[in-house]
């Protein structure tokens, strides 16, 4: 092409006839292309982004295979050594499986949570934008605000939380000094704020269900849906989608589980609350690199299975609707 | 649900939207409400819901004992010179990749698309040698570079620069005006709403992050907000009155920028997910 | 000095397979309006494009005044542009999008304000100079990007469609000021438009494109006079022209159980051969006491009568195969829409343009007189024209 300002192909007549000769091009315009220019406008980002992150991902499994001496300062290869280690080591199966606690109770339930909260903010009543005000605030706190918060809240001795199950006339609970219960209240922390609580699925289910344009609802209100087989009919679809895009939003989210930890539990009771990259974050203080970064490989292993499986999914659910509109037809 | 609603004044839904979206926003009303109680009122068992009376004394403990002050600046600066950063850098990337032929423009792009995939535990280890080696650890420019650019950004830009009627571009161009000028002087100003989108989506998450900061800084005058109040929780269990002041110190700023903008800050929030 | 030359002029987009433009070569003179015009994807806008350096060229050379500017950046081939959106800067007044191209080329601010002053007086754009082009009208915003093109003073102002995005009755308003202005300023103006009804009463001269070749480039009247091909004369005229395959056999031409005896001055009365034939709609007239009874006669049954005050549109069938060669096809796409809504058996409509004080009744037979000086005969295989129409011919040389 060469259009000066590129832009959406062009159509162009077709008929026969061959191409006139091509002019000639300088040297530079040969190597760089024709806006050469171009490169010096990307460049601070590809300096970042390729710099920053595609070299480490390479990095990261180089030293993944090899165990550096912090006292000695020396290199050596350690072959699968590290992995070996890691696969052994109670502390990171304990992480793994505190993660996977984490991310199977969470992502459920900030989306299912988020679903019915978009529903409820989509409804036309009165101070409807009050309500959308309280419900995204949310969204905004950082996570290690959050984990502060509820480490307060729900601290045995002088949480709030305690005090309101005494007005109930209910004994008092261990809440963080429990290593279970610890575990739970993060996900519940989780899911009241941060950049992937329910609020934030709610806000993007409500952009998806102010999408749906209103004569589709309407022409099926008229086609005589009632309000569940609109839902079924109509906005279900519209959401499909999205929902695809959060449970993988939000199963990342969860993996990468840290701010939460690092501002309530530390990790604590014992080590019950440790998840994968805080694992990985004490191995980097303690410049245990290699097995720091076999873990972060261990566990990308993991996120690549579900991004696989849920990939898997969607084609075979895709085959099956196929398979049942053929049936239907 | 007609006659209910017939039996009530108003509509049936405020009984689900009310009890739904207080208890979203409680834990953070009580957060504030916290921090103007004396560390006593929230000693008290059982524990205080409502306070008869409202003090500085967490505040004031917090100023005195902390280097808040410093730990806000730092945020500051480090979200700010992200936030300029960002709107700079992203808006030239993002205009070569709309409106420039070059060689590489579709490896470039897509290799800066895969990178929006990569968990960030898998760049950390190496992230950290660089900035080591860079001399960047424990200052706030191990915050900075690594944020300089979002790949967010670029793509979100590209998106709306490839909507922009090119014929803008092309009567500057016949007018007389460089690339670098049509970008600033034509192109920057119809962006504004999707350069307000990346401000923001920049400054949420640059001002919030932890998790790299956590690891990059270790003393404490060049933590950031949230990270020094994580590092006073940790030193100040008999404080929670100062605790909760310093929550409510870290959440102001991006809690008034909410308020004040919250439609951009909602459509930011969402224009990743929806259109992506 | 505002001449442009077209020189070989050839546009092929990399992976887009065959050229938009092919060899085109075209003068326009100084102070010349020549009209581009064709159905979409011609390559008229293409060609301007390139004309204005928003294209590169894949062959040729163009020329301005007496300068090669195939290579010059378009800023420097003093040239403005109107575009078909008029591409009007949003987040600038109106006043500043007329100074934009003067501040970019350092002109005296004094030089500025009193050719943004002539130029607003002149397109009656004074009150509005404070104002964003989103509180102007249609009509207005295209004052102003025309008043951009004119404050530059460039040697030629090349239009892109202007009037497309306008409605039907403001279009015809515009037409008739761009006319006016065209004749005040006389500078050099290439406009390109797929409307054939801008082209005949806008240019001096107008090129009709056809994937991307100049088909024919001539003063409107001969296009519509002497046509020198199928395509021409599908394009050029409204209603379009009535096209019938057709035969000349023994000084008549046969089509549909019609025979119209031929003129004796043309060529072609002696010939034997398939033709295909054209009829304007204009060249029919209601038989009656007061019709030319020299004129051949052909009896038809109306179907559609269109009554539109001054004249009445006539719209008949005749037995014959419609004319479906690529060339016409090509022509009707843009015209008008030509499917029918009830689709019947493939038989050619006529239209006949008749006075519209008497008109005949829709489905009563009704006799036409077909002014047969005023045929045009084609060939079937490539749609050339064969021989001219006689009456027009002597008045063409009389002319030259």
């Amino acid at each position: 092409m060469s259009t000066v300002f590129a832009q959406g192909p062009r159509t162009t007549a077709r008929r026969e006839g061959g191409a006139p000769p091509p002019r000639r091009r300088g040297l530079v315009e040969r190597i760089f292309g024709e806006t050469p220019s171009a490169w010096l406008y990307i460049a601070p980002a590809v300096v970042i982004i390729v710099g920053l992150a595609i070299v480490p991902v390479f990095w990261s499994l180089l030293l993944s295979f090899q165990d550096k001496d912090p006292i000695a300062e020396t290199t050596s290869w350690a072959g699968l050594d590290n992995y070996r280690e890691l696969l052994d080591d109670d502390a990171f199966r304990g992480a793994v499986e505190h993660t996977l606690v984490y991310t199977g109770l969470f992502v459920p339930l900030s989306i299912l949570g988020g679903l019915g909260l978009a529903l409820l903010l989509n409804k036309r009543v009165r101070f409807i934008g009050i309500y959308r005000t309280l419900a995204f605030v949310p969204v905004i706190v950082s996570a290690t605000v959050q984990g502060v918060l509820f480490s307060v809240i729900f601290d045995d001795q002088i949480g709030i939380a305690n005090g309101l199950l005494d007005k109930l006339g209910l004994g008092p609970q261990p809440f963080f000094s429990d290593g279970r219960q610890a575990l739970l209240l993060l996900v519940l922390a989780g899911l009241w704020a941060g950049t992937s609580c329910i609020s934030f699925c709610a806000v993007i289910f409500l952009a998806a269900l102010q999408d749906i344009p209103r004569e589709l609802t309407e022409a099926a209100s008229i086609d005589g849906a009632r309000s569940w087989g609109t839902f079924k009919a109509v906005t279900a679809p519209a959401l499909l989608p999205v929902t695809v895009f959060l449970l993988l939003w939000q199963t990342v989210q969860g993996i990468q589980l840290f701010d939460l930890v690092y501002g309530s539990t530390a990790g604590g009771p014992g080590d019950s609350t440790v998840v994968v990259v805080y694992f990985i974050y004490r191995s980097i203080r303690e410049s245990a690199y290699g097995i720091g970064a076999a873990a972060s490989y261990l566990v990308v292993g993991g996120l690549v299975v579900v991004a696989l499986l849920a990939w898997g999914g969607r084609k075979l659910a895709a085959r099956r609707a196929g398979a049942g509109a053929g049936a239907a037809a | 649900m007609t006659t209910l609603r017939r039996k009530l004044p108003f509509d049936p839904w405020h009984l689900a939207l009310l009890p739904a979206t207080l208890l979203l926003a409680a834990p953070l009303l009580w957060m504030v409400l916290a921090s103007f109680m004396t560390s006593e009122q929230l000693y008290r068992f059982p524990p205080t819901i409502i306070p008869s009376s409202l003090h500085l004394d967490g505040y004031d403990y917090l100023f005195g004992n902390t280097e808040v002050g410093t730990w806000f600046l730092n945020s500051l600066i480090v979200s700010g010179v992200c936030v300029v950063a960002n709107v700079l850098f992203c808006s030239m990337a993002g205009y070569a990749f709309a409106r420039m032929r070059f060689r590489g423009s579709g490896v470039m792009l897509t290799i800066m698309l895969a990178t929006l995939v990569i968990p960030f535990q898998l760049t950390l280890i190496p992230t950290f040698i660089i900035m080591e080696n860079l001399g960047l650890i424990d200052t706030l420019g191990a915050l900075i570079v690594p944020s300089l650019v979002t790949p967010f950004g670029v793509f979100l830009l590209r998106q709306f620069f490839l909507a922009l009627p090119p014929e803008l571009e092309e009567a500057a161009y016949m007018d007389g005006c460089s690339r670098w000028k049509i970008l600033w002087t034509i192109v920057l100003p119809l962006a504004r709403p999707a350069l307000a989108t990346v401000a923001v989506v920049t400054f949420l998450l640059t001002w919030n992050d932890v998790s790299w900061p956590a690891i990059a800084i270790s003393s404490d005058g060049n933590n950031t907000l949230p990270l020094g109040v994580a590092s006073f929780r940790s030193r100040s269990e008999q404080q929670p009155s100062a605790i909760m002041a310093a929550n409510v110190i870290a959440t102001l700023p991006v809690l008034l920028a909410f308020l004040a903008a919250q439609k951009t800050f909602v459509r930011s929030i969402a224009s990743g997910a929806v259109k992506g | 000095m505002g001449a442009i030359h077209l020189n070989g002029v050839s546009k092929v987009y990399e992976g887009g397979g065959d050229a938009a433009v092919d060899d085109v070569t075209l003068e326009v003179r100084d102070g010349e309006f020549m009209v581009l015009v064709g159905p979409s994807g011609c390559g008229k806008s293409t060609l301007l494009r390139m004309i204005a350096g928003l294209e590169r060229v894949s062959g040729g050379q163009i020329v301005i005044g007496e300068r090669d500017v195939t290579d010059v950046p378009p800023p420097d081939r003093d040239i403005a542009m109107v575009f078909q959106n008029y591409a009007l800067y949003p987040h600038k007044t109106v006043r500043e999008n007329l100074a934009f191209g003067l501040k970019q080329r350092k002109v005296d601010k004094a030089v500025i304000d009193a050719r943004v002053a002539d130029a607003a007086r002149m397109l009656g754009l004074e009150e509005m100079l404070q104002r964003k082009p989103s509180q102007l009208s249609g009509g207005q915003r295209q004052r102003v990007a025309i008043g951009r093109a004119m404050v530059r003073e460039p040697a030629a102002f090349l239009l892109d469609e202007p009037l497309s995005n306008l409605d039907a009755k403001l279009r015809t308003t515009m037409r008739g000021e761009l006319a006016r202005l065209h004749a005040r300023l006389g500078i050099t103006t290439v406009y390109v438009t797929h409307d054939q009804v801008e082209a005949m009463t806008l240019g001096t001269r107008v090129a009709v494109l056809r994937g991307g070749v100049v088909q024919q480039c001539a003063a409107p009247q001969e296009l519509y006079r002497r046509p020198k091909n199928l395509f021409v004369a599908a394009f050029i005229g409204s209603p379009a022209m009535n096209l019938v395959e057709a035969r000349i056999e023994g000084g008549c031409v046969r089509f549909a159980g019609h025979a119209i005896p031929l003129p004796d001055a043309l060529e072609l009365r002696g010939a034997t051969r398939d033709v295909i034939l054209g009829i304007r709609p204009a060249a029919f007239t209601l038989d009656g006491p007061r019709a030319d009874q020299s004129l051949p006669r052909i009896e038809v049954a109306p179907d559609l009568v269109e009554h539109l005050g001054d004249e009445v549109h006539v719209s008949f069938g005749v037995d014959a195969r419609p004319v479906q060669g690529d060339a016409v096809l090509a022509a009707e796409e843009d015209v008008h829409d030509t499917r029918l809504l009830v689709e019947g058996a493939p038989r050619a409509r006529f239209v006949a343009v008749l006075d519209g004080r008497r008109a005949p009744l829709a489905g009563e037979p009704v006799g036409l007189r077909v002014d047969n000086e005023q045929l045009y005969f084609f060939d079937p295989a490539d749609g050339e024209a064969l021989g001219a129409p006689v009456g027009e011919g002597s008045e063409a040389a009389a002319a030259a």
